[in-house]
C-alpha cells in the first residue's frame, strides 16, 4: 500500500499512517519503503525501514526498528561500501556453488 | 464498513499500460521471520504469458532467497514518474514467484528488454561499455531471474486508495 506517514503528534518515535478504515492491514512486523527516481530513471534514492505496525485508539502507527539504506543514501562513503560489499557478496554466491567468477560479455 | 472490491473478468488496457509504462514497481517478498520486505525493482510484463520477470544481481540476491523460501510476492505499481500516463491507476499484483538457481550472464534472449531499458535509463549505458566498468561491475551483470505469476490483481482508479478497488482473479482469465 502506498501511504504518506507522518510524525506522531505526541512526539513519540512512531509514525502515523492514515489509510481507509477497511484497508487490509494486520498488526505485526512490516517494512516501509521510500524511493524515488527522475524522468530518466536516474538519481535513484531508496531506503527501507523495518519495524512494527500497530493499531491503537489513534489509528495505525509504525514503530521503526531498523534503517536500511538503499541506493543514493549516504554519499560517497556509502557508495564505496555498497560496491565493495556487492563484489564480496557476488564472490560468496559463486564460491558456495563452486563457480568461478566470469565476465558477462555475451 | 468493509468496501468489497469490484470484481471483473478481464484485465483492462489501462492496467496493462501501467505494467508496460511504469519504470519501477515496489516488490515485496517475505523475510525468514515473515516480515514483508519491499524494494523498488524494474519489472517486465509479458502480456501473452500474463507473467512478470524481475531480475536481481547475485550480489543483491536477498529477494531471490526470500522467494525460494516462500514464493508469495507482491508488486505494487504506485510511482508513475516518467510513465507518460495521465492519471493512471495504482495497481497491486499478488502472486507466486519462482527463482531458479541459474545465473544469467548473457543478454541473449533479453535483447528486447534491454532495448526498452536503455532509452528509459540512458545513464545505464555507461555500465559495461568498456573493460574497466565491466570488470568492477561484473557482479551487477550476473543476474538471477524471478518469474512472477499473478494470482490476484487489484487497482485503484486515479491512484486513489480511498476508493474501492477493482479486482481480477487470474484463474478467471483465459
Amino acid at each position: 500500500m502506498r501511504c504518506r506517514p507522518y510524525p506522531d503528534a505526541s512526539g513519540a518515535e512512531v509514525l502515523r499512517v492514515w489509510l481507509p478504515a477497511d484497508t487490509a492491514l494486520r498488526p505485526g512486523p512490516t517494512s516501509l519503503l521510500c524511493h524515488r527516481h527522475d524522468e530518466n530513471l536516474w538519481n535513484l534514492k531508496s531506503f527501507l525501514v523495518r519495524g512494527a505496525l500497530k493499531k491503537d485508539t489513534g489509528g495505525w502507527s509504525f514503530q521503526p526498528v531498523r534503517f536500511i539504506p538503499g541506493l543514493g543514501i549516504g554519499g560517497l562513503p556509502a557508495m564505496i561500501r555498497f560496491f565493495t560489499r556487492s563484489r564480496r557478496n557476488a564472490r560468496r554466491y559463486l564460491e558456495r556453488r563452486g563457480l568461478a567468477p566470469s565476465y558477462p560479455l555475451g | 464498513m468493509v468496501r468489497p472490491p469490484r470484481v471483473v473478468a478481464e484485465l483492462p488496457s489501462e492496467v496493462e499500460d501501467v505494467f508496460e509504462e511504469f519504470r519501477t514497481c515496489e516488490m515485496s517478498t517475505l523475510a525468514r521471520d515473515g516480515t514483508p520486505i519491499t524494494w523498488p525493482t524494474l519489472p517486465f510484463w509479458y502480456s501473452n504469458e500474463k507473467r512478470f520477470t524481475v531480475t536481481a544481481s547475485i550480489a543483491l540476491a536477498q529477494k531471490v532467497f526470500n522467494v525460494r523460501r516462500n514464493p508469495r510476492v507482491s508488486l505494487l505499481f504506485s510511482n508513475p514518474t516518467a510513465s507518460g500516463l495521465e492519471n493512471p491507476p495504482a495497481v497491486l499484483v499478488q502472486g507466486d514467484a519462482e527463482a531458479p538457481d541459474e545465473i544469467e550472464t548473457s543478454v541473449a534472449g533479453f535483447e528486447e528488454e534491454l532495448r526498452k531499458v536503455y532509452p528509459r535509463q540512458p545513464a545505464s549505458r555507461a555500465y559495461g561499455n568498456d573493460p574497466f566498468t565491466r570488470y568492477f561491475m561484473d557482479w551487477y551483470f550476473m543476474r538471477l531471474m524471478i518469474y512472477v505469476t499473478p494470482r490476484r490483481i487489484l487497482w485503484w482508479p486515479g491512484s486513489d486508495f480511498w476508493r474501492e478497488p477493482f479486482e481480477l482473479r487470474m484463474e478467471h482469465v483465459s
